[in-house]
């Protein structure tokens, strides 16, 4: 299984999701308010959410054919996510052009649409996984996963764009409070994930199972690497909020160990791939 | 034609010759690694050492050849995002070539490896029981080649009648999952499903292609 597209697919268009989610936060709490504190997370969101689509593509063998992966809305819930990904991504694409021409009529519709679409789409991502013949991923595990990597990047993201925001600007009001929440979440629902993974591999010898292992981890180096990098991130998150030097260097490498960390996960997830029967 | 054509197959006189397998791939002109039946050797057993200092085994073998099960409720049908993956009115499940975009979701799914992806085409394929065969009166290439007649074909109430409907034996999954079509005699050294006691000694003839 070429695992790498749906890799960055999946954690292009959750970091998009939770960057929205974040942002949608920050208006409601009246955080941010400005519009220039508004505009660039979204963008940055459409960008995400787009390039998660060009790479979903790359999943295809015959990309061609891609308008027809959503004539199974009646069971498919593959069907479903690319319908509602790309929904959500074309809501995002309204509420900018609502920001950017301050339609303040429209932007509570499109933003209330948009969240819907956000939230149904992430639900639609997770069914996906939850195949009654996979018993690796049919666990509580994968919508905790999934969950916490969109609030874990999309609290990394939204926190780099602020304190880039407010290294370029230092007149504007800038909170960290709604992205490093998003951090701080994410990651106790990553925690959450480790203990609900049931280890299922069907209910026989493993031996019997389809387990086309790529891994080139084991499973201690594996989970060594990703706690590091976890540490690391809330390290580095910390320091963004009491820096020492320019805060946006720190806001970089906090948002590239959560990235590798999650990077590290997904690929590990994929590889975990091991279904019942033959 | 049949209202629901099945497959049978008699475990305990299959003898792995792969004969159905290799009448399969002739017969469809299968690219090398695609493979729309597959004959798996179940096998286990260990020496037993007695008090008595002497020893004594339990080996067992035996072979299933599996194909698309043509299932009641098909996971690579409900599962394809394109509807490529359909269900006639006989039962029979194939791919429609023009509309499947590869992107391998009812390989996930099914607990057979019926689908097979050919990397060639960039699509999906599978067994559709030889339906052109089927439509001019004639059987399977499978089942015509099988011989010793392990493997049969005909309507599957009247195979369920003879045979029962739940003879779903290691390492074949519970046939809840898709409630499979095909019915699999059992063997005399046959374990239960998702038993422990055997494993796959030919994974690289039966895994996805």
């Amino acid at each position: 299984m070429h695992s790498w597209s749906l890799v960055c697919f999946t954690l292009l268009t959750q970091c998009g999701i939770g960057l929205f989610g974040i942002g949608a936060v920050e208006r409601w709490l009246g955080l941010n308010g400005d519009s220039a504190n508004q505009l660039w997370p979204l963008i940055t969101a459409l960008a995400l959410t787009g390039a998660g689509l060009v790479t979903a593509l790359a999943h295809l063998s015959a990309p061609r054919l891609a308008p027809h992966a959503i004539r199974n809305l009646k069971s498919s819930w593959l069907s479903w996510e690319i319908l509602l990904i790309q929904a959500f991504t074309g809501g995002l694409a309204l509420l900018v052009f609502v920001v950017i021409f301050d339609m303040p009529a429209l932007l509570l519709f499109v933003e209330v649409a948009t969240i819907l679409c956000a939230g149904a789409a992430l639900a639609a991502m997770i069914k996906v996984y939850l195949l009654k013949t996979v018993p690796a991923w049919n666990t509580a595990a994968t919508p905790l996963e999934f969950l916490g990597s969109t609030l874990l990047l999309g609290g990394s993201v939204s926190v780099l764009l602020h304190v880039v925001q407010s290294s370029i600007d230092p007149r504007l009001d800038v909170s960290l409070v709604a992205g490093s929440t998003g951090i701080g979440l994410g990651l106790v629902l990553k925690l959450l994930a480790v203990s609900s993974q049931s280890g299922g591999r069907g209910t026989g010898e493993s031996d019997m199972w389809h387990a086309p292992a790529e891994q080139s981890l084991n499973p201690f180096q594996f989970l060594a690497c990703r706690t590091g990098l976890f540490l690391l991130g809330v390290t580095m998150t910390l320091a963004t909020a009491w820096p020492i030097g320019p805060a946006w260097m720190w806001a970089i490498v906090v948002l590239v160990c959560f990235s590798a960390a999650e990077v590290l996960g997904r690929a590990r997830f994929y590889s975990s791939y091991n279904r019942v029967g033959l | 034609m049949m209202k629901r054509p099945a497959f049978y197959l008699d475990t305990q006189i299959c003898t792995g010759c792969k004969t159905c397998m290799v009448a399969c791939k002739d017969k469809n002109d299968l690219d090398l690694g695609i493979r729309w039946r597959r004959v798996v050797e179940f096998t286990g057993g260990e020496w037993a050492r007695f008090p008595d200092g002497t020893y004594a085994q339990n080996v067992f073998a035996y072979y299933i050849s599996v194909s698309c099960n043509h299932c009641r409720d098909p996971i690579c049908v409900q599962s394809c995002p394109t509807t490529a993956m359909q269900q006639d009115e006989y039962g029979v499940v194939s791919v429609d070539q023009d509309t499947c975009v590869g992107c391998r979701y009812c390989e996930w799914g099914c607990p057979y490896s019926s689908p097979q992806f050919d990397a060639k085409r960039g699509k999906m394929t599978k067994c559709d029981f030889c339906m052109d065969l089927l439509l001019e009166g004639g059987i399977p290439a499978c089942v015509a080649s099988c011989p010793t007649r392990a493997l049969q074909f005909g309507e599957l109430d009247e195979l369920e009648e003879k045979y029962g409907s739940d003879m779903i034996i290691a390492p074949l999954p519970r046939s809840s999952l898709t409630e499979p079509c095909s019915i699999y005699g059992s063997h005399k050294n046959a374990r239960p499903r998702e038993t422990a006691a055997g494993f796959i000694a030919n994974p690289e003839e039966v895994k996805d292609a």
